[in-house]
């Protein structure tokens, strides 16, 4: 369990909106839609979201900078080790995925 | 929605995954016009959200055993029993001589500069959007158009060749036709057509539909992977515990608290059977080895009534914190977990849809059985980074070659105006409860889930395409779009239909039970009746499947009948 909360947590003042939507256009789960009423970038599933970063770097790449997930792990990893995967030098699982 | 000018290019390539911008880059190289479209910005797909296990092939681990990367291929992501590799066995020629591997040079000249160091679901960037990212960047700086946004619904023919594409931009508004020499299908996979899922919300099967509605040959339909580790519980995403060492040593147990998996996978002689052993040590056989079955022992368990609200535990309460913050991955699982307590309380989980193996059966050379047309990527061969990798260059390849060689042919306005005319019906047609996109496409996906899920049977099976057609029957009358992005959606409501329809027909076909694909009536892997693969195709208003023999020759396939463990009726 992690001690912080994790939001998302966006700058409407410096959020440019229905000119840009790149957060909203970016996330592969639907967790953030443009409410058209309010004018404003929601989060409207925020169940869904698998804290891809996609958003916040989408925001980010664009200049805007006014996009972000507070409450997240931010560790930076040292290179994978070069490790045998099959020849047994390693106890554990070999780091392969689907 | 207004009508924008048809433009024209030589080689257009319809999906921004790695498929397409792999085919786009080796388009490229032969100096022709290339336009890549993709319905979403490129970044939302199956490529980017993937565990980036290409990084393997791409010299992130040292490989000391030269018959490693050999396995590593055989074992693919389908789990490696051979009862699943058979599926892709005639491709395994192909794959292993890996022409197309990009090695760390190739990545490096893209912009990915140290493969190695990808930051999975670190705090700067997606898991292997560090691979597709820079060749996303790379192949517009030498040239490639990307459209984004542009949703193509379906393509364009003259005298059975394929010349173009039609389809709507859905930011600003407007249709449009393009007009190519070849096109490129690599629109990804389907897994978003069932309810519980690991996949982008954007995979919704455009590619096999449009596909099958142009008499495209498609086969292996009845393959959907699932993956084992998807978490229930509510507040929490319905996604996957991306593979760590954490999840490995996680307890798997059902609603009585009993390790059920011996009764399912076939234990390794040195297996401890120990709680808290990583899962290898344990079992005394790989994770990877077991995907397909894991996913069927939970399944299996809740089917027979031992299974706790629908879901099978996981019990990670003896998994220390080490595991979880060492590595990318473990602290994705944290990610997902937000404040849920598994200290305290077993995760449940149960299987999802992760890819799909199904898809346009393609020559080796990425061509299919229309004229112009090449597919790659997860639309044909394969559902991984790998296969993805090798048939997309390999798509990009032949449809520059065959762009060389051919002229442009103009597109018949009359066809233009009959596909504008399909979707223009959407936006036409007023708002009302049974018509909303979104409904329905939660409609079709929890039935996909309760009819088509990992375990089949030929009752479930005929219900579910029933209510499948009525689903559609409601959707051609009702189904609107306000707006152009609700376009989009009714578009991939439209092509759900299709990609189910086929799953579920060819999964009636297939009576026995093969890798991902289980069937509660027939518990057994019938070798004498089913060592070929089902087609489909179109003909007419029809949908035709038939079988036809697998290219043999890579593994042994004994004769027989093989009783399924743990499936035989007690
Ligand atoms: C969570 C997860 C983890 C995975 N991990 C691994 C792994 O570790 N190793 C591995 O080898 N494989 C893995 N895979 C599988 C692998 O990611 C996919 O098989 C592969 O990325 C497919 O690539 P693609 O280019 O075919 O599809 P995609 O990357 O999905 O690209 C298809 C593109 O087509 C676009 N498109 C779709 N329809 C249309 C349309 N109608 N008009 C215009 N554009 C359209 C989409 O927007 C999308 O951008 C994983 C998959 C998932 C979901
Ligand atoms: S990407 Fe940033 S500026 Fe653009 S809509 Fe989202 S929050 Fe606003
Ligand atoms: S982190 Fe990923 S899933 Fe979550 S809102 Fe951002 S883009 Fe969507």
């Amino acid at each position: 369990m992690l001690d912080q909360e994790i939001k998302i947590v966006i700058d409407h003042k410096r959020c440019i909106g229905a000119r840009c939507l790149n957060c909203v256009d970016s996330c592969p789960r639907e967790v953030l839609d443009w409410d058209k009423e309010q004018k404003k970038v929601v989060v409207v599933n925020f169940q869904e979201c698998i804290l891809c970063f996609a958003c916040e770097e989408a925001c980010r790449e664009d200049g805007n900078n006014c996009y972000k997930i507070e409450g997240a792990i931010r560790k930076e990893f040292q290179p994978a080790p070069r490790i045998d995967m099959w020849g047994g030098a390693r106890e554990v699982e070999p780091p392969i995925s689907v | 929605m207004e009508w924008k000018e048809t433009i024209r290019t030589d080689v257009l390539i319809i999906g921004a995954g790695l498929a397409g911008l792999k085919a786009a880059e080796r388009a490229k190289r032969y100096g022709l016009d290339v336009v890549i479209v993709d319905k979403s910005t490129g970044r939302t797909n199956l490529s980017s959200v993937a565990g980036g296990a290409i990084g393997i092939l791409a010299g992130a681990w040292q490989i000391s055993n030269p018959s490693t990367l050999r396995s590593l291929t055989e074992r693919g992501i389908l789990g490696g029993a051979w009862e699943i590799k058979y599926c892709k066995d005639q491709r395994m020629e192909e794959i292993t001589a890996m022409e197309e591997v990009p090695l760390q040079d190739e990545l490096a000249e893209f912009g990915c500069i140290n493969p190695r160091n990808m930051k999975t679901y670190g705090p700067n960037i997606r898991m292997n959007w560090a691979a597709t990212g820079p060749l996303y960047h790379y192949v517009q700086k030498v040239g490639c158009k990307l459209m984004k946004f542009f949703t193509v619904t379906d393509l364009l023919k003259v005298d059975g060749q394929v010349v173009g594409v039609v389809g709507f931009e859905s930011r600003r508004g407007h249709f449009m036709a393009i007009n190519a020499k070849a096109v490129v299908l690599a629109t990804g996979g389907a897994g978003n057509c069932w309810a519980r899922n690991n996949t982008p919300f954007r995979s919704t099967g455009d590619g096999h539909a449009i596909a099958y509605r142009n008499g495209v040959l498609l086969h292996m339909m009845e393959y959907e992977s699932f993956d084992a580790w998807i978490i229930a519980e509510k507040g929490v995403p319905n996604y996957w515990i991306p593979p760590s060492y954490g999840r490995t040593m996680g307890n798997v147990l059902n609603a009585k608290g009993e390790d059920f998996l011996p009764n399912y996978i076939e234990l390794g002689p040195k297996a401890t059977l120990k709680p808290g052993d990583p899962f290898h040590i344990k079992y005394g056989a790989p994770v990877i080895d077991n995907v397909a079955k894991i996913g069927r022992a939970m399944a299996m368990e809740v089917y027979e009534g031992r299974g706790d609200d629908g879901a099978i535990l996981v019990d990670f309460s003896n998994v220390p914190d080490e595991a979880w913050y060492s590595e990318p991955k473990g602290i994705a699982f944290l990610h997902l977990m937000r404040d849920f307590d598994w200290k305290k309380k077993p995760v449940h989980m149960y299987p999802g849809a992760l890819g799909s193996y199904g898809g346009c059966k393609i020559t080796e050379e990425g061509e299919t059985n229309l004229p112009g047309l090449f597919s790659g990527g997860e639309v044909a061969y394969g559902e991984d980074l790998k296969y993805t990798n090798v048939f997309g260059t390999r798509a990009g390849r032949a449809a520059a070659e065959y762009a060389m060689n051919a002229s442009l042919v103009e597109p018949d306005p009359i066809q233009i105006k009959e596909k504008k005319d399909y979707l223009e019906k959407f936006l036409a047609r007023p708002k009302s409860t049974d018509g909303d996109p979104k409904a329905i496409r939660d409609a079709v996906r929890d039935l996909s889930m309760e009819k088509f899920g990992v375990l089949k049977s030929e009752e479930g099976l005929i219900e579910g395409i029933g209510r499948l057609g009525e689903l559609r029957k409601v959707a051609s009358e009702k189904m609107y779009a306000s707006d152009p992005r609700e376009l989009r959606m009714a578009f991939e409501v439209e092509s759900m239909f299709d990609c189910q329809d086929m799953h579920a027909r060819a999964a009636l076909i297939r009576t026995e039970t093969r890798g991902v694909h289980n069937r509660l009536d027939y518990p057994y892997m019938d070798n004498d009746l089913w060592v070929k693969e089902i087609r489909i195709r179109k003909v007419g208003d029809e949908m035709k499947l038939f079988t036809a023999p697998i290219r043999r020759g890579y593994v042994e396939i004994p004769k027989g009948r093989f009783p399924i463990k743990g499936m035989e009726k007690k």
